[in-house]
């Protein structure tokens, strides 16, 4: 068998590397991300005072700290003995969940995919096309830089600090919104929605002038799992769990997020660090899934901001049967909850609760906290027990990238399958295993980020063990 | 016009706390100013594109990180614009930082220079290696010599090596 092995471009050990094995005809057999499990959180945690939870997971990734402060919150709320929080703390937390999400999103399609775009394919006409539209919009980058801005004005005036925040607290938050805060934030509101709009508009562009290749780039048919509200409309805070089928059945709807081992179990390979969840009623083989925006976006019913909506009725419109499996369209799914999120601060700000007085909600104490949120990249597990003493004994997190490690090897499976088998390796080639890794932007391990880098490379490898051909990408 | 200092990385993942650390060393020494300009001090997690309006109006930049390969105890260097292609949104490399502020304000960035602090260790929950805190120690006590300069005369005398130090 040969096998290909690819090390992206990391700054630290415990980076994603891609193996691509091929039998002794050259076809692909099997494909492999390599991501180094979400380690250490147990060591990291056990033993410290409950209360002090939600703040501590903040250090466990730089990326999407507000969601692991959030998903900890909620986890904490429980174990508090709190199942409704009071409308200001309620609203405050989504307030900042909303900007976490908007910012996160901004982050990954200005700065991230549009450069995929512009340089991801081998397809010199296609190519061209691309760069024709970016050249129409060279605001791009800068929109890009003020729509995280904003996000982060958001958290900071919810979390309390830019970063390590600590406004929420188990049974609700520490501060609610000043007036002269929420001035401050509607100032630009519009704004905002305004670019937001724009970025969807000029995604659909993109993606419909090549219509049919985006479609097929790193085609899966897979299931689809996240939250969704009451009435099915989409969730990023709170709900119940939804799983929809490829072919667009439900396997099941407004379940408790409390209850997900009764849903979900994790699978071991030999071969990764990261265990690969599927759902129990499924199996292993048949019950992988996808969770992140693409999930999101095609497992609810509505969107309950009206632009956003209008986008969720087109975007799903793309697929005969109601349900949108491209790959690349998780870049769509992404900036149509970029503009959900816009709109719900919009609203949101118009609300008098969040200048509220009443911020914590009592309970009686309970042994066993689990808070589930929709982060940025999917769904979120926070899982934890505490002793008599009210420190926590036991933990147990399932990050988006974890939801996702299935999905992701069978998107780069069927990449290689059409790019790569039986065909020289070159940098072109490289860059459409990244675009497919982009597209669900996993979390490497919450990597830390310590200066230096390692190139990308690229080791062929025949069936003998003898390395045939190597690629370096500085 | 000030100089911001950016120090990044997290505080409880051993090593990665360097650049943090000598920033908090730094906001205790009496003498808050760099090149005889005052001091904004800013840390994050990692650089990313924001970071850019924190660098708008500065007479000059640095930027402290803990190196994972780098040279022993620290090297100093300088910072030009450049593109880099990015694997996910896990942070964006110092060049790449700069090469985004010209884009956005279509002028060059403010003169910037790299401290980075040789790590070792990068685990969750780990405290800093015993070299990295000889290392924090001899990095402080060369930007503690910036710090008591009244103009940029040893900033701008190793930015001309161009060498770690």
């Amino acid at each position: 068998m040969t096998k290909i092995t690819i090390d992206p471009i990391s700054r630290v050990e415990g980076h994603g590397k891609i193996t691509l094995h091929q039998d002794e005809n050259q076809r692909i057999t099997q494909a492999r991300l390599h991501i180094s499990e979400f380690r250490g959180f147990e060591k990291f945690i056990q033993g410290r005072p409950y209360w002090e939870v939600p703040v501590m997971v903040q250090r466990l990734c730089g990326i999407c700290p507000v969601s692991h402060h959030l998903a900890a919150a909620k986890a904490m709320d429980r174990l508090v003995g709190v199942s409704q929080l009071t409308p200001t703390a309620e609203k405050m937390r989504k307030l900042m969940h909303f900007g976490q999400v908007l910012q996160s999103h901004a982050l990954h399609f200005f700065h991230l995919s549009s450069p995929d775009l512009l340089f991801g394919y081998d397809d010199e006409v296609r190519h061209r096309n691309i760069i024709g539209v970016i050249e129409d919009h060279p605001e791009l980058a800068k929109q890009g830089v003020l729509l995280r801005k904003y996000g982060q004005e958001v958290v900071r005036m919810t979390a309390g600090k830019r970063i390590h925040g600590t406004g929420a607290v188990p049974g609700g938050i520490n501060k609610h919104l000043s007036i002269t805060e929420r001035d401050e934030l509607l100032k630009d509101i519009d704004q905002i929605i305004s670019w937001s709009q724009n970025a969807v508009e000029l995604f659909k562009t993109i993606f419909l002038r090549n219509r049919e290749y985006h479609e097929q780039f790193a085609l899966i048919s897979s299931n689809m799992f996240s939250l969704v509200q009451a009435d099915g409309a989409l969730e990023l805070y709170d709900g119940g769990l939804r799983a929809r089928s490829a072919d667009n059945a439900l396997i099941f709807d407004q379940q408790n997020p409390e209850k997900y081992l009764d849903l979900i179990h994790e699978h071991v390979e030999s071969w990764s660090f990261m265990k690969f969840p599927f759902i129990r009623s499924l199996g292993v083989d048949k019950g992988w899934y996808r969770v992140g925006p693409l999930a999101r976006v095609n497992n609810c019913d509505s969107i309950d901001t009206p632009l956003a909506e209008q986008q969720r009725v087109e975007f799903k419109a793309l697929s005969a049967d109601g349900i949108v499996q491209y790959t690349l369209a998780y870049h769509w799914a992404r900036l149509i909850e970029v503009l959900h999120c816009a709109e719900s601060i919009k609203q949101l700000l118009h609300d008098p609760d969040l200048q509220g007085e009443d911020l914590l909600v009592k309970g009686d104490m309970q042994a066993v906290g689990i808070g589930v949120i929709e982060a940025p990249r999917g769904t979120l597990f926070h899982h934890y027990e505490i002793n008599e003493d009210g420190l926590i004994k036991k933990a147990n997190l399932i990050v988006s990238t974890t939801n996702n490690n299935q999905a992701m090897n069978e998107s780069i499976r069927q990449v290689a399958d059409v790019y790569l088998d039986g065909r020289e390796l070159t940098e072109p080639l490289l860059n459409q295993l990244e675009v497919t890794v982009r597209a669900y932007d996993p979390c490497l391990s919450c990597a830390t980020h310590a200066l230096g880098k390692m190139p990308l490379q690229v080791d062929l490898i025949d069936h003998q063990g003898h390395t045939t051909q190597s690629l370096s990408k500085a | 016009m000030t100089v911001l200092v950016f120090a990044y990385g997290n505080l409880s993942r051993g090593d990665d706390a360097l650049g943090p650390m000598l920033l908090q060393r730094m906001q205790q020494h009496p003498k808050q100013q760099l090149g005889g300009h005052p001091i904004k001090y800013l840390t994050d997690y990692q650089v990313q594109i924001e970071h850019v309006m924190d660098m708008q109006g500065c007479q000059r930049v640095l930027l402290i990180d803990a190196s994972l390969q780098g040279t022993e105890p620290f090297s100093f260097s300088p910072i030009l614009p450049r593109q880099d292609t990015h694997y996910t949104t896990h942070g964006m490399t110092p060049a790449t930082l700069l090469n985004t502020y010209t884009t956005m304000f279509d002028t060059l960035p403010p003169q910037t220079a790299m401290l980075a602090i040789r790590g070792y260790a990068f685990e969750l929950g780990e405290q800093l290696s015993e070299q990295a805190v000889m290392n924090l120690k001899a990095s402080f006590l060369w930007v503690k010599l910036l710090m008591e300069d009244e103009d940029f005369f040893r900033w701008d005398q190793i930015e001309k090596i161009e060498r770690p130090i």
